[in-house]
C-alpha cells in the first residue's frame, strides 16, 4: 500500500469504531421497526385460533436483570435476536402470510441480528478482563428455553395457521418487552455499550467463570429444528 | 352411590354455570356460527384512560350495536364480556380498570349486532404496554412576549399508564409558521391537574403556534395551536412595561440633569447683550416715556406783582374793586388771571398785608384757574414766599411749592389745605415776577413785565427782576432770562402802563 493512501486508511480506521458504535444506537430503532412490521403483517386474530393459545411463559423474572444490565445488555439483545431469526427460518413449514411478506420479515430481523452482533463485539472488547456475571447466565438460560417452548408449540401444532399466527403474536410481544427493558434501562444510566461501567452480580458458589460464544447464524443456512436449541 | 355423584354432578356444573354468568365468559366457540368482518381494533392511552376504539370496513348499513369481550392469549380461551361495552352505540371503550397486565397479549373480539341479528365478529390482538400515549387538551394565552399553554392532567390510577408516561418524554413544540422554533420536555410524570408550561423570549406581532406530543413510536400529535402576539395585549402592568416606564424616567432625568449642569456652567443659554433698540423691557416706557421725576431743574420763582398794577384797559376805578370781570381780549392779546394765594406759614404776619392786594387783585382777576389747573401739561411754577438766606436751603421744592399755594389761592378754597396738590394756573407772565432759582448766591432776576414792556422797543434787554410780592424782600435777584423764553401769548409785546409803575424796585421788588 502505497505511502499516500496511508492517510486514507488511517481515517478509516479513525472512524470506523464510532461507526460500529452507531450499531447500538440504531438497535432499538430496528426493533421497533420490526414490531410494526410483524404487526402489519399479521393483521387481526381468528377467533378459531383462541382453542389453541397458550401460555409460553415468559420469564419475567428476568426483566429487572434487564434493567440493571447494562454492560450486558447488548448479550442479551443479541440472544433474544438471534432466538428469533431462528424461529422464522425454521423450513417444513407454510407460512401464515404470503412469500413476500415472510421475507420482509427474515430480512427484518436479520438486520436486527447482525446490529445486535456488531454491539455485543463492542461489549465483548471491553469486558475482555471481566466475565460475565451469574445474572447474565441466569437471564442467557431462561430465554433458551423460552424461545425452546415457542419452537416446540410450533412443532406440536405442525406449523398450523394458528400456531403461526400465535408464535408471531408471542415474538412481538417478547420484542416490545425487552424494548420497554431497554428503554427504561437508557433512562436511568444514560447510555448503553461503550463506556458502561461493570457491574458485578452474585457469583456461583464454585466461582466458575462462564465464557459465552456467540454463535454466528446465517439466515441464509436452514438450521435444523434439534440443533443446538436452548443450549 | 349413582344418586350421590349425580348429586355432585350436577351442583359443579351449577355452580360453573352461576360463576360463568357472574362472569360472563363464554367459550369463544359460541361465536363460531358468525362471519369474520374485517375491522381494525387500536388501543391508546387517552386522559390518562386505556381506551379501545374499533372501526368496521364495511361501514353501510344501519347503526349497530356493539359488545366487546377480550380475553389473555396466555391465560384462558373464554372469552369475558366488558359490563360497560356491552350493546352500546359507540364504536370505544373504556377498559382501564379491565386490562390491568400491560405486558399481556390481549385478543379483543367486537360482536356487532344491528337489531336481534348477530352480524359478525372483529377481533384483534394488542398489547396495552405498547398503546401510544395520546397528549392532553390544551389551551393557550398569548401575552406581549410570553405564552401560557395550560393543560390538564387527570390523575393516573393505571399501573401500565403510570409506567408509559415514566418513560415516555412529553413535548411541547414551539414553531413559527412552519419552522419549528423551539422543543420544551417539561417533566409531568407526577403531574395531575391543571399543568401550566410558559414560553418566554417571544416576539410581539409574530405567528406562533404550539403543538404537545409524547416522543414515541408512533407519536401522536395535537393539533396546532397558533395566535398572534400583540403589543400591550396582556391585561395590567407587564414587566415588559414597568422597565420601559423605568428606562424613560432614567432618560428624561438624565436629560434635564444634563442641561441644568450645562446651563450653570454657562455652555447654554447665556444672556444676550441685545443692543437697546432690540431691548422691549422698557417697551412700554420707551412708548410711553414716564414723566421724569422733578429733580435738579430750573424753576421759575413766580413773584405776583403788586395789586395796584392795572388792567390793560385802563380802567382803575372799576378794575380793582370788581369782584366780577369778563376778560376781554386785549389788544395784545393775551388775559389777566388773577393770582389768588393765602399767607405764607412762616411769614404769615408779615404777608397780611401783601396779601391783600393779593385778594383785591384776584378780585378782579380773569378766571382762568380753571383753565389753567385744567392744563396739567404747563409746567409747575414754583412760588417763594418769603424765600431768603433765613430759608432752609434743603428744602426749597417743598416750600415753594407751599408758597405757590399761599401766593396763589384758588377759588376753591377747599383745595388750599391739601399741600401735596400742584396748582396748575395760567399766569400773567406781563404780571409777575419770575426768577430762575438755580443757586442762592448766583440768582439771577429777571422781570417778565420790563422784558414785555422792553419788546415794543426791542429785545435788547435781558435782564430783570421778577418776585412775587408779599414774600421777601430781601430776596436776591433772580437770574435773568431771555425775553422770548417766557413769554407764553402768542408773543406780541405790549405796553402796559404797569410796567411803569414797576419800574420802582423798592425793597427788592421792581413794582410796576
Amino acid at each position: 500500500m502505497t505511502p499516500k493512501y496511508l492517510w486514507l486508511v488511517a481515517l478509516v480506521a479513525l472512524y470506523i469504531l464510532p461507526i460500529q458504535s452507531l450499531n447500538c444506537v440504531y438497535l432499538d430503532d430496528t426493533i421497533l421497526e420490526n414490531v410494526k412490521l410483524l404487526g402489519r403483517t399479521m393483521t387481526g386474530f381468528p377467533l378459531r385460533c383462541l382453542k389453541d393459545i397458550t401460555d409460553f411463559k415468559f420469564p419475567k423474572e428476568i426483566l429487572p436483570y434487564i434493567q440493571h444490565m447494562k454492560k450486558e445488555i447488548n448479550a442479551v439483545s443479541y440472544r433474544i435476536s438471534t432466538l428469533a431469526l431462528t424461529i422464522f427460518n425454521l423450513k417444513g413449514s407454510i407460512p401464515p402470510v404470503t412469500e413476500e411478506h415472510w421475507e420482509r420479515i427474515r430480512s427484518g430481523l436479520f438486520d436486527q441480528v447482525r446490529q445486535a452482533h456488531e454491539c455485543f463485539m463492542d461489549e465483548e472488547k471491553e469486558n475482555r478482563e471481566h466475565p460475565h456475571s451469574e445474572d447474565f447466565l441466569t437471564v442467557y438460560l431462561e430465554l433458551g428455553k423460552y424461545f425452546f417452548r415457542i419452537k416446540k408449540f410450533l412443532i406440536n401444532k405442525k406449523y398450523s395457521f394458528c400456531a403461526w399466527k400465535i408464535v408471531t403474536v408471542e415474538i412481538r410481544r417478547c420484542f416490545i418487552i425487552f424494548s420497554k427493558s431497554r428503554k427504561l434501562l437508557k433512562m436511568t444510566s444514560g447510555k448503553i455499550g461503550k463506556g458502561n461501567i461493570y457491574k458485578p452480580g452474585k457469583r456461583h458458589r464454585s466461582q466458575q467463570v462462564y465464557t459465552i460464544k456467540p454463535p454466528l447464524v446465517d439466515p441464509r443456512v436452514t438450521v435444523p429444528v434439534a440443533a443446538g436449541f436452548g443450549r | 352411590m349413582r344418586s350421590g355423584r349425580t348429586v355432585s354432578a350436577i351442583g359443579l356444573l351449577s355452580l360453573c354455570l352461576v360463576v360463568c354468568m357472574s362472569l360472563e365468559t363464554i367459550p369463544p366457540s359460541a361465536f363460531d356460527g358468525y362471519p369474520d368482518e374485517l375491522c381494525t381494533i387500536n388501543i391508546t392511552i387517552r386522559n390518562s384512560r386505556l381506551i379501545l376504539s374499533w372501526e368496521l370496513k364495511n361501514k353501510s348499513g344501519p347503526s349497530a350495536n356493539y359488545t366487546l369481550w377480550y380475553t389473555v392469549m396466555s391465560k384462558d380461551e373464554n372469552l369475558t364480556k366488558v359490563k360497560n361495552c356491552s350493546d352500546t352505540t359507540k364504536s370505544s371503550c373504556d377498559v382501564t380498570d379491565k386490562w390491568l397486565e400491560g405486558m399481556e397479549s390481549y385478543v379483543a373480539i367486537v360482536i356487532v349486532r344491528r337489531g336481534d341479528l348477530t352480524v359478525c365478529r372483529c377481533s384483534d390482538y394488542m398489547v396495552p404496554a405498547n398503546a401510544p400515549l395520546e397528549p392532553p387538551e390544551f389551551e393557550i394565552v398569548g401575552f406581549t412576549d410570553h405564552i401560557n399553554v395550560t393543560m390538564e392532567f387527570p390523575p393516573v390510577t393505571s399501573k401500565i399508564i403510570r409506567e408509559r408516561m415514566r418513560s415516555t418524554p412529553f413535548v411541547i413544540k414551539e414553531q413559527i409558521g412552519d419552522s419549528v422554533r423551539k422543543k420544551h420536555e417539561p417533566k409531568v410524570n407526577n403531574v395531575t391537574g391543571n399543568f401550566t408550561f410558559v414560553l418566554r423570549d417571544l416576539l410581539p406581532k409574530t405567528n406562533y403556534c404550539v403543538s404537545l406530543y409524547f416522543d414515541d413510536d408512533p407519536a401522536i400529535k395535537s393539533p396546532l395551536k397558533c395566535i398572534v402576539l400583540q403589543p400591550g395585549q396582556e391585561s395590567g402592568l407587564s414587566e415588559f412595561a414597568k422597565v420601559g416606564g423605568i428606562t424613560s424616567c432614567l432618560i428624561v432625568m438624565v436629560f434635564v440633569s444634563t442641561i441644568i449642569i450645562l446651563k450653570r456652567i454657562g455652555y447654554i443659554c447665556l444672556k444676550d447683550n441685545l443692543p437697546n433698540v432690540l431691548n422691549f423691557r422698557h417697551f412700554l416706557t420707551w412708548i410711553f416715556p414716564e414723566r421724569s421725576p422733578s429733580e435738579a431743574i430750573d424753576r421759575l420763582e413766580i413773584i405776583p406783582t403788586n395789586k395796584k398794577k392795572r388792567l390793560w384797559n385802563y380802567d382803575y376805578e372799576d378794575g380793582s374793586d370788581s369782584d366780577e370781570e369778563v376778560p376781554t381780549a386785549s389788544v395784545t392779546g393775551y388775559t389777566m388771571h388773577g393770582l389768588t394765594g393765602k399767607p405764607l406759614q412762616q411769614t404769615s404776619d408779615t404777608s397780611a398785608s401783601p396779601e391783600d392786594p393779593l385778594h383785591e387783585e384776584d378780585s378782579g382777576a380773569e378766571e382762568s384757574d380753571e383753565a389753567g389747573a385744567g392744563a396739567g401739561a404747563e409746567p409747575q411754577l414754583p412760588t417763594e414766599a418769603g424765600a431768603g438766606p433765613s430759608e432752609d436751603p434743603s428744602g426749597p421744592y417743598e416750600r415753594r411749592k407751599s408758597v405757590l399755594e399761599d401766593s396763589f389761592p384758588r377759588e376753591d378754597n377747599s383745595s388750599m389745605d391739601e399741600p401735596g396738590d400742584n396748582i396748575i394756573f395760567n399766569v400773567n407772565l406781563n404780571s409777575v415776577f419770575l426768577r430762575v432759582l438755580h443757586d442762592e448766591d448766583a440768582s439771577e432776576t429777571l422781570s417778565l413785565a420790563e422784558d414785555t414792556i422792553l419788546l415794543d422797543e426791542g429785545p435788547h434787554r435781558t435782564e430783570s427782576d421778577l418776585r412775587i410780592a408779599g414774600g421777601d424782600r430781601t430776596q436776591p435777584p433772580l437770574p435773568s432770562l431771555p425775553s422770548q423764553d417766557l413769554w407764553t401769548e402768542d408773543g406780541s409785546s405790549e405796553k402796559s402802563d404797569t410796567s411803569d409803575s414797576d419800574a420802582d424796585v423798592g425793597d427788592g421788588y421792581i413794582m410796576r
